[in-house]
């Protein structure tokens, strides 16, 4: 029962479309007009004039600029990321690779952080003002004021280095003893999820929480609230149903905010927690000045954004039937 | 026969500084089962808590104090086959049901009140316009009351049950399926009483039924809600701070000042011979369709804080007419016929009688002729607070 | 992460860039070249070098080692891929080193060339003559093939190393075009007693390290790969080379393992008699079962992991900064090695007065060594003099006269000038050096107050006189009128302040002080002194990245400091890449015309050495590359290294005291006072660790 019309799904389709291919000339900008080249770390002190040359030529830097952004904006537009220079391998191969493991860990704790934040905010905005609600609150906001690595670190302590109950870095086991089976597998993968997930998610719903409480205590004052109550329905249901679903709202549009700081935080929790994902890749190829690496990683974390906003448009429709898309646009 | 006793009631709000305001004080009324009855007053002067309170809708910081709300039904639980309290019940001393079936509802838990709401007492809130929920579909919220109080009723007869409730208020039943945000202004309102008719409630309450909606809107929910009351034979209970709404609808009323009843009685009987200086000061300032020309006057001066408040009637701030006796306590009801007929000030014994809170009900006719005055009103000293 | 692992204020190019050191393009070891005209069979080659100095650690015999175990290694970055010869990475070496192999092998203590997958070999210059008019050179070999297969058990024949060498002739991978280049041809040979011969089209002294350090591909693998740089040998059931280990897993972005025990077929390699020969290494290994590589994501999760025990050891070095730490740790120890580079601070020739010996010289003086060494580096650094470490003691020219290393007089000709004061330099001694029109050619004598005793190999400088007249008079340039080193004087070049020349003070390009912080106080101190002496000089910060455009690619830089590190023990392709003119951009086209006809391409000798006539050693190198002889070879090297020296377009400020941390408790055998023992010659260490408590001597 979606409300979206084809048209105008077709037109945030294309709008969406060219936005990334916007991004994608920013990006070719913004990574050439960065100083080095990733020549320089293919280059060593036994190399000639000539194997320089080979290399340049090899990776097509010797042509003008514009021809390098023309071929880059084909080769982007038929899936072709390219090659990477410093991995020796096809850039797509890379990131099927390493982008299934960031969606895994940012994944899980984006959605851990999605249900627990507005959770909470709507039990601190339903009973705004009690004690309950102002010791939670301001604890919330204590934990939300601390960096993200620092908690990651001292998770790391409590439960590794202290407790040694966790493992503190990458995915699997190193060099497992056990059998590779599907379960084994996936109990490894959660074993090792275990602590990263902890400490993104220990700060990661304050953001959900702060949307929804106020959000929240805005809707326990409509006249529909009142209502409900007035109709004998339960706390519970006037809160859940009446209240939070209407208060959830705004809480749609801070996920999106959200994913985007999610992935601003992967950088520091990847290399924090040796999680081989998109994170530690981006961080190395920008080091490298790997540029078809850290085009391609910045371009599927651009992607996933403009798909996530084109989604949320169409969750939207669902949460608020007041909102329709396609009309007088 | 009486549907709502309502016995000496108090509701309070309490305040930070352990104070608390006497919203509502020791009123007591009655409703006759199938009248309409009005409560009007100035904003503020309670009678919406009031209306509130009996089925404990109040804000989190406001309790009844004391008194009872007798009402002529009981919890479905207590009820025989009829729908009468079991006598078990009411012999229970622990639960709260007189000899003759009325349960005190300001003696209900909280999960009690529950099943009376909606199920005997609708309220038709304030702000009807923003009382349907945005994000479902009209019919669904219809559907959903029903289904709380009538658990066994199938979903499809639930829906149908919804559908033919927004016919009869004139909406088309297909209407069901859409938002709140696709109705008009008269149409939401509508749909509320529609809502509101869905358990077939023995009363109604309607918090300002028609603010915020143009007079011609405004007429015809009037006419709506006396439609609804001729076929469903539904008490209701109106609150307003217009005064000449209350005139077309309403069988009796009572006419509220700081937490107090002033003046109840039948409406012809109040707009006719009006016997509360408070009555009177508001008659003046609402327009009439009876007299042209007439100068509208306010009522000088501002309604009174009713955090702890002092002795003394609560209106003698404001009251051209005030006397000495004034500042001692609030004035009990006297029956203004027995004061017109024997110049005696006697408390009525009577809820349903005419009867007014004034000390010098003895006194009306000069009382009524000074009224009309402007000069009455504008050039008396207000006393200092 | 940090492009500045050792904390020591040294940038290594490589290293800054993310990847690492790239490593030398030589697969088994990687190493040197020499070689010699005629090689024994099996045994070493010939004369070889000057033995060095360094006293190699732990020896032991292979009999009395239990074999087994499971060596865990630590890595701050990942392999990116096992491709032999796609990546170029040192990273990757740690792996594809344990799998390939290639001709002959180097030794890390004297720096030989010895039999390794050929046996033995001759060479002989031809009658033809190549492209450039030098005479072609016939190599003859034979092949391995007793006691030595594929590491997946399939045979190992001759034929398979002509197709090998053929294979990498057609596709001419980046990472060897330079050794391929000089291949002709390479076929079975017709003669009897050898299997092999390849033609070079011009003499190549280090062949065996060159040409014969190419790795050895399969062709049953490899054999219809059409482009080399796609192919993944993991995904096809590799790699498979002649090497001691096999792949047994291969997470690269975490987790790899090299098995030893798995390995199919014979490998011998390990056991050939020039092992046993040369001092501290064991011969007949590997004696572990396998060695597991880890991938962590940063220095300091990597130095953690070693200190908590998590792994044996770890690539390269622990940074100065834990060096205490793992020496108040029971059961590990830190090996010490030599630098494979140095540090340095080089100067841009094109311009004045950086053009002119004695102005350059002068730099030099008032550069405090001490305070730099001992103070800034706690130590952990030796200091510089030549562009050879001091581990390649062939081609250092100390050898040339059995001068003592690193303290001989003559390698301390450009000492700092301490004043009469701590912390000041001797102005007037400075002074009169440049105004005398003195400069230090490589004759004996006196200059600014040091005694300087004349040339170890007797090599002069370039240029025999100053090019400019230098006078002192009052203070004019901003720079030094705000400075806090309050000169009484400013010097005038041919009567112009420098400020007038350059438009502008010169301009010294450092890291952001929070990278390199030591380097940020040394190049304060030293910027101090030359104010005080009067030149006009001011630091600019630049980040790293920043600092490599504008130094290598646009050569648009007064002076900057940076490191090297992997250079060859044979000095000749080092040499030929940092500081002939070939490979210096010659700005043909005068800077401000037409700037987009000179090369932006990254070239190693920003300098500009070489492009000069009066700084150059462009003839001495040749001569050193194309020598056959080793020893004539090393003595060209030797006098081209004192020449830069003398020259000095390139201030070497320090070579790094290496420290490779291993856990001592459970392991032994390493092999210390080699040149990056847990770097280049990580391959010579994984071949004879073993458990500690067996095999010791």
């Amino acid at each position: 029962m979606t409300r979206i019309s084809g048209r105008y799904l077709a037109k945030r389709i294309v709008v969406s479309y060219l936005t990334l291919l916007v991004i994608m000339s920013l990006l070719f900008v913004l990574l050439r007009s960065m100083p080095g080249s990733f020549i320089t770390s293919m280059i060593n002190p036994q190399m000639t004039r000539e194997q320089i040359e080979r290399i340049r030529e090899t990776w097509g830097l010797n042509e003008p600029l514009w021809r390098q952004y023309v071929q880059f904006m084909i080769n982007y537009q038929t899936g072709d990321f390219g090659r990477s220079p410093t991995y020796s391998t096809a850039v797509s191969e890379l990131m099927l690779r390493r982008l299934p493991r960031t969606l895994i860990l940012f994944g899980s704790t984006f959605i851990v952080g999605y249900i627990v934040g507005p959770l909470v905010g709507m039990y601190l905005g339903w009973w705004r003002g009690s004690n309950k609600d102002k010791s939670i609150f301001s604890s919330s906001l204590l934990m939300y004021s601390m960096p993200s690595f620092w908690i990651a670190w001292l998770f790391i302590w409590l439960f590794n280095y202290h407790l040694g109950w966790l493992p503190s870095s990458y995915m699997f086991t190193q060099f497992p003893e056990f059998e590779w089976t599907a379960f084994t597998v996936m109990r490894d993968v959660l074993y090792h999820l275990a602590l990263p997930l902890l400490s993104v998610s220990f700060i990661g719903w304050v953001g959900a929480m702060l949307i929804m409480r106020p959000s929240m205590n805005n809707v326990t004052e409509e006249g529909y609230v009142f209502l409900a109550r007035a109709k004998g329905l339960s706390e519970r249901t006037v809160m859940l149903k009446h209240a939070a679903r209407n208060a959830l709202i705004p809480v749609a549009t801070g996920a999106i905010v959200g994913l985007a700081f999610i992935i601003d935080g992967a950088v520091v929790i990847e290399n924090v927690f040796s999680w081989p994902g998109m994170g530690q890749l981006i961080v190395n190829a920008v080091l490298s000045r790997d540029f078809p690496v850290a085009q391609a990683a910045f371009f599927v974390i651009a992607a996933l954004i403009v798909v996530m906003r084109l989604f949320t448009d169409v969750v939207y429709t669902y949460l608020d039937p007041r909102i329709k898309f396609g009309e007088g646009e | 026969m009486t549907l709502l006793e309502v016995e000496d009631l108090s509701v309070r709000y309490a305040v930070d500084d352990d104070s608390a305001v006497h919203a509502v004080d020791h009123v007591s009324f009655d409703v006759e089962a199938g009248e309409t009855y009005g409560l009007v007053g100035e904003s503020g002067c309670g009678k919406t808590t009031l209306a509130k309170s009996l089925i404990h809708l109040l804000d989190s910081n406001g309790y009844v104090e004391s008194g009872h709300v007798w009402y002529d039904g009981t919890l479905p639980a207590w009820e025989d086959d009829h729908g009468e309290a079991k006598q078990a019940v009411i012999d229970d001393p622990d639960k709260p049901v007189r000899g003759d079936g009325k349960t005190d509802l300001a003696a209900l838990s909280n999960s009690q009140i529950r099943d009376v709401r909606w199920r005997d007492i609708a309220l038709i809130p304030q702000s009807a316009m923003n009382a349907l929920n945005p994000v479902y579909k009209v019919g669904d919220q219809i559907t959903e009351a029903i289904l709380r109080h009538e658990p066994e009723t199938p979903k499809q007869e639930a829906d149908d049950r919804a559908r033919d409730l927004l016919e009869r208020v004139g909406i088309e039943p297909e209407r069901a399926d859409d938002y709140a945000h696709q109705f008009s202004g008269g149409m939401k309102q509508r749909a509320v009483i529609a809502m509101a008719m869905a358990c077939n409630p023995d009363m109604l309450i309607a918090d300002e039924p028609t603010t915020a909606l143009d007079v011609i809107i405004q007429d015809r929910i009037l006419e709506e809600l006396e439609a609804i009351q001729e076929e469903f034979g539904v008490s209701i209970l109106v609150i307003s701070h217009d005064i000449s709404v209350m005139a077309e609808i309403c069988d009796r009323m009572a006419v509220m000042y700081g937490g107090k009843i002033m003046e109840s009685g039948r409406t012809r009987d109040i707009f006719e011979e009006t016997s509360n200086p408070y009555t009177l000061g508001l008659k003046n300032s609402f327009p009439t369709i009876t007299e042209a020309d007439q100068e509208l006057v306010s009522i000088p001066g501002t309604p009174p804080t009713l955090r702890d408040p002092e002795e003394g009637c609560r209106f003698r701030a404001r009251c051209p007419f005030a006397i000495e006796e004034c500042h001692s306590s609030h004035p009990p009801m006297y029956d203004v016929e027995e004061a017109i007929e024997t110049g005696r000030l006697v408390e009525a014994a009577d809820q349903r009688a005419h009867r007014s809170a004034c000390y010098r009900v003895d006194e009306l006719d000069t009382i009524r002729t000074q009224a009309t005055k402007e000069e009455t009103w504008t050039e008396q000293t207000i006393e200092s607070r | 992460m940090s492009d500045n692992q050792t904390d020591s204020g040294r940038r290594r190019f490589m290293k800054g860039t993310g990847v690492a050191a790239v490593s030398l393009g030589l697969a088994g070891c990687s190493g040197g070249g020499d070689e010699g005209t005629e090689t024994t069979s099996e045994g070493t080659t010939s004369e070889g070098t000057e033995t060095t100095e360094s006293t190699p650690t732990e020896a032991g015999s292979a009999e009395d080692i239990e074999e087994g175990g499971i060596f865990n290694f630590g890595m701050g970055q990942p392999p990116n891929n096992i491709n032999p010869i796609a990546s170029s990475s040192a990273y990757s070496g740690v792996i594809t080193d344990r799998i390939y192999e290639s001709g002959a092998a180097i030794d890390p203590v004297n720096f030989e060339m010895h039999p390794n997958v050929f046996t033995d070999w001759t060479s002989e210059e031809m009658d033809e003559t190549g492209d450039d008019d030098q005479p072609n050179v016939r190599l003859l070999f034979n092949v391995r093939t007793d006691g030595l297969t594929w590491n997946d058990g399939t045979e190992f024949t001759a034929e398979q190393v002509v197709w090998s060498y053929n294979y990498l002739l057609e596709q001419m991978p980046g990472a060897y075009v330079a050794s391929l280049n000089a291949i002709d041809e390479v076929s079975m040979s017709d003669e009897s007693d050898w299997d092999c011969e390849m033609i070079l089209n011009s003499p190549v002294g280090t062949f065996a390290f060159d040409q014969f350090g190419i790795p050895i591909l399969p062709k049953h693998k490899w054999e219809g790969v059409s482009d080399f740089s796609t192919y993944q040998p993991y995904e096809n059931d590799g790699p498979v080379g002649l090497g001691p280990g096999v792949v047994t897993q291969y997470q690269p972005d975490t987790s790899i393992e090299v098995s030893f025990a798995e390995r199919e077929g014979e490998y011998n390699l390990a056991s050939l008699p020039w092992r046993e020969e040369v001092n501290g290494i064991i011969a007949g290994g590997p004696f572990i079962d396998a060695m597991r590589i880890s991938v962590y994501s940063s220095e300091s999760a990597l130095t953690q992991a070693f200190l908590e025990g998590e792994i044996d050891s770890l690539y390269d070095n622990i940074r100065t900064s834990s060096i205490d730490e793992v020496e108040n740790t029971d059961g590990v120890e830190l090996v010490d090695g030599f630098d494979t580079g140095y540090s340095h601070v080089s100067f841009n020739l094109r311009r004045t007065p950086l053009d002119d010996l004695p102005f350059r010289q002068v730099l030099g003086f008032a550069f405090d060594d001490v305070y730099w060494v001992q103070q800034l580096q706690r130590g952990y650094a030796q200091k510089g003099d030549f562009v050879m470490p001091p581990g390649y003691t062939a081609v250092r020219p100390e050898t040339s006269n059995n001068a003592e290393l690193l303290t001989a007089p003559a390698t301390n000709a450009f000492d700092f000038r301490q004043g009469d004061s701590p912390g000041a330099v001797d102005v007037d001694g400075v002074r009169s050096f440049l105004t005398e029109g003195q400069m230090i050619t490589g004759e004996g004598g006196t200059y600014a107050g040091f005694d300087y005793p004349g040339s170890l190999t007797g090599v002069t400088a370039s240029q025999t006189e100053p090019k400019h007249e230098y006078t002192f008079g009052p203070v004019e340039s901003s720079v030094l009128r705000q400075s806090d080193a309050d000169p009484d004087q400013e010097i005038r070049v041919d009567g112009e302040t420098i400020t007038s020349i350059n438009d502008g003070p010169l301009t010294m390009f450092v890291d952001p002080p929070q990278d390199s912080p030591q380097m940020a106080k040394m190049t304060e101190n030293w910027v101090s002194m030359l104010q005080q002496i009067g030149i006009p000089v001011e630091q600019q910060v630049l980040s790293f990245n920043t600092a490599l455009t504008r130094v290598y690619s646009e050569e648009n830089f007064d002076m900057f400091e940076m490191g090297w590190v992997n250079l060859s023990p044979f000095a000749t392709n080092t040499l030929y890449g940092l500081f002939h003119s070939d490979n210096a951009d010659d700005h043909s086209v005068a800077e401000g015309d037409d700037e987009e006809n000179n090369t932006s391409t990254s070239l190693n000798n920003p300098m500009g050495y070489g492009l000069f006539e009066d700084a150059t050693a462009d003839d001495l190198i040749s001569t050193a590359r194309t020598s056959l002889d080793t020893e004539a070879r090393n003595a060209a090297a030797r006098e081209a290294v004192e020449k830069i020296y003398l020259d000095f377009p390139t201030m070497v400020t320090m070579y790094n005291v290496v420290k490779w941390p291993v856990n001592s408790a459970e392991w032994d055998g390493f092999l210390g006072d080699i040149p990056g023992p847990g770097s280049t010659y990580l391959g010579v260490q994984m071949l004879q660790v073993h458990q500690a408590g067996s095999g010791s001597e």
